[in-house]
């Protein structure tokens, strides 16, 4: 299988401006030596905790925010493979056409005084691609692939319901035909019965357009269900990374065993969980020496407090960022009913 | 009577609903958000509120604090409070009354999901505690104010409450405020905790370590807990009984065990099938509702569900509303699918 995106040791410093003059008061490494493939046509999923740089790894590929270090390996279908990092301007833009966003609140990403028609032929105008008769019949094309009915063209978002304004950025997304969908936590803002219709849409849409898809989400019951491979980040770093069902049944690092410990089981009685995750995430401007994770883990000796552990490969497919990943038995989903 | 710390069933509940009716007058004509509520909640457990936006989940939180405000009000129904042996109904209180604002704050308190908008951002926290103390007891001194509000911050597993208790809330992690509040509003011992989505706004490990402090904090201190959230995994951990709402109607209630297991209503099955779970194989479609919730203004006639069911009977659920039906366990739900004796 060949990978449309391949992040090699990319890293991403933001300097903390504070006190009177504005002085530098500190760096937050945000992305620290971040390195994941996202296989073409499959779905890559990005969890971890507020903070852990899943969503600015989003941004750095589409070109938001520009990494300080590393590389980022784009198969576009009309340049072949570019490296984001390093591309001028130019490159980017054209790349751009072939990577979209879709982000967590639907009202946010849609400018209420524009209708529909305007919205998502918005891409197509902006590129050049299309304008007119052609402009229209595109439009309703797309409305009718995310299953919303070609009235609402000239509708405005604030007509629509929040799933409904979701498919609306989803068609936005898709009007350029992309390969890369980044999608920043798209169901976050949706109500439950929504969120599932929204997830099959992706899911129909990816397999109907061989889409590929990097998922930026916290919910784990979602990334199980919907990712084929799964990153877990934690503070900036990559800490492991697998094949989706593996991780989740077989976690190799400690991290990925106090998340999935964390979710809240349907049917489970009340009462207090068997082990809960301690302490908080610790501020990234001032993060624990050694390996990150080592004040909260359960596990940890005194190397952890002192060496980094690297990010080494477990066999099939998998890695772990843990001095101790094959020493452990760590414990994954068990077999009752998790939501 | 004491507020008597034992659990179990049988016992006076310490608040119970009864036909409980909110309007909101709009444009459009009357809207009701709330179609005739029946709950109870005995001290020292937990109801658990389910349902979506818009199901009347908040404004059955509101009714309970007589805090609906205009152009919505609290049409009909009751609500008995039984908190110090003096019963009071609630729904008949004057939103404004001396009476109503004695039982705010000190006999039901609320927390809600996002702690930052709730504090005062100049304040600390330590102000803001004392604030609240005062105003229920004038005659507590102010170094007496501020060792009650530090007591309450070790309470809720604050490290250093000593320091704590003068960092303004910006200075303090997601989850610490999230403590802060809870100390806040189990400062004057309330007998009653709305707790509005508490955990929504955190990550998952933090929403864990809330969840677990307010069932200790429920044990040690005995107050009961009306738990609202949509997510059916949080309700399954905290909750001893369930209310499931589905435009402005309770569809489901019984106790969480069985409500969370073996859902009678086909909302409940499909809000349960709809949803990803961990246990679950991977890929493939998920069960979703079709549709969407419809806004209250357009009530479906007959049950408030048929238009998305997927065992909707023509003829039958688009015209009559059917009651809540036994179905064993001491569960209830609203589903002519569960009338006795098979289907009508």
């Amino acid at each position: 299988m060949t990978d449309l995106l391949v992040v090699r040791n990319v890293s991403k410093t933001f300097t903390i401006a504070g006190g009177l003059f504005d002085r530098s008061s500190g760096t937050v490494r945000a992305l620290d030596d971040v390195s994941f493939n996202v296989p073409t046509g499959t779905t890559v999923g990005l969890v971890g905790e507020s903070g852990c740089g899943k969503s600015t790894m989003g941004h750095v590929i589409m070109g938001g925010l520009a990494a300080n270090a590393g590389s980022i390996l784009f198969d576009d279908p009309a340049l072949g493979q570019v490296d984001l990092v390093e591309a001028d301007a130019q490159t980017r833009r054209k790349t751009r056409l072939n990577m979209q966003m879709i982000f967590q609140d639907p009202n946010a990403s849609l400018n209420p005084r524009m209708t529909l028609l305007d919205l998502i032929g918005e891409p197509l105008v902006i590129n050049k691609v299309l304008k007119g008769a052609a402009l229209t019949d595109r439009v309703a094309e797309l409305l009718e692939q995310v299953g919303l009915s070609t009235r609402y063209m000239r509708r405005y978002p604030h007509a629509l319901s929040g799933g409904q304004r979701q498919r609306v950025v989803i068609a936005r997304a898709l009007a350029l035909n992309p390969s890369l969908v980044v999608a920043d936590e798209p169901i976050s803002a949706l109500d439950v019965s929504i969120q599932a219709q929204t997830l099959n849409l992706m899911k129909d849409l990816q397999i109907a357009r061989k889409l590929t898809y990097l998922f930026v989400a916290h919910d784990l019951g979602v990334v199980n269900h919907f990712t084929d491979t799964t990153v877990v980040m934690y503070l900036g770093r990559v800490v492991e990374t697998g094949r989706t069902a593996q991780v989740f049944n077989k976690p190799l690092h400690p991290y990925s065993e106090a998340l999935i410990g964390s979710v809240p089981r349907i049917g489970a009685a009340k009462g207090p969980r068997k082990k809960p995750a301690v302490g908080e995430v610790p501020s990234a401007m001032n993060p624990p020496t050694g390996c990150h994770f080592h004040p909260r883990c359960a596990y940890a000796a005194d190397i952890c407090r002192t060496d980094v552990p690297l990010l080494q490969a477990m066999g099939d497919g998998r890695a772990s960022r843990c001095h101790f990943a094959g020493d452990l038995t760590l414990v994954g989903m068990d077999h009752g009913v998790l939501a | 009577m004491p507020l008597t710390r034992s659990r179990g069933k049988g016992m006076e509940p310490l608040v119970s609903a009864k036909g409980l009716v909110a309007e909101f007058k709009t444009e459009g004509g009357v809207v009701r958000a709330l179609n005739g509520i029946d709950f109870s909640i005995p001290p020292g457990r937990t109801l658990a509120v389910l349902g979506e936006s818009g199901c009347g989940k908040s404004v059955t939180a509101q009714c309970l604090l007589n805090l609906v405000r205009a152009p919505g009000r609290i049409s009909a129904g009751t609500i008995h409070y039984n908190g110090s042996g003096v019963p009071v109904n609630i729904a008949a209180l004057s939103p404004t009354s001396e009476a109503m604002r004695k039982l705010r704050g000190a006999e039901i308190a609320m927390i809600f999901q996002e702690p930052m908008t709730s504090f005062d951002p100049l304040f600390t926290v330590g102000e803001q505690i004392t604030e609240m103390l005062h105003a229920h007891d004038r005659t507590l001194t102010k170094a007496a104010a501020r060792d009650r509000a530090i007591a309450m911050l070790g309470r809720v597993r604050l490290p250093s409450p000593e320091l704590i208790v003068d960092r303004y809330p910006h200075q303090l992690s997601g989850g610490m405020r999230q403590r802060v509040m809870i100390a806040l509003a189990l400062s004057c011992g309330p007998k009653l905790l709305i707790a509005d989505e508490p955990t929504t706004a955190l990550d998952v490990t933090t929403e864990s370590q809330i969840l677990d402090l307010l069932r200790q904090l429920q044990g040690e201190l005995g107050m009961s807990i009306m738990f609202i959230t949509h997510d059916l995994g949080v309700a399954s951990e905290m909750a001893d009984e369930v209310i499931v709402m589905y435009l402005g109607y309770v569809v489901e209630q019984g106790p969480a065990g069985h409500v969370l297991t073996t859902p009678a209503h086909p909302y409940t099955q499909a809000l349960m099938d709809s949803i990803p779970k961990l246990g679950d194989p991977a890929g493939g479609r998920l069960n979703a509702i079709k549709g969407m919730v419809p806004t209250p203004d357009q009530m479906p006639p007959g049950c408030p569900f048929h238009t998305r069911c997927a065992s909707v009977i023509t003829g039958l659920c688009d015209t009559a509303l059917p009651p809540l039906y036994p179905t064993g366990d001491g569960c209830l739900s609203r589903c002519h699918l569960n009338a006795p004796g098979g289907m009508p």
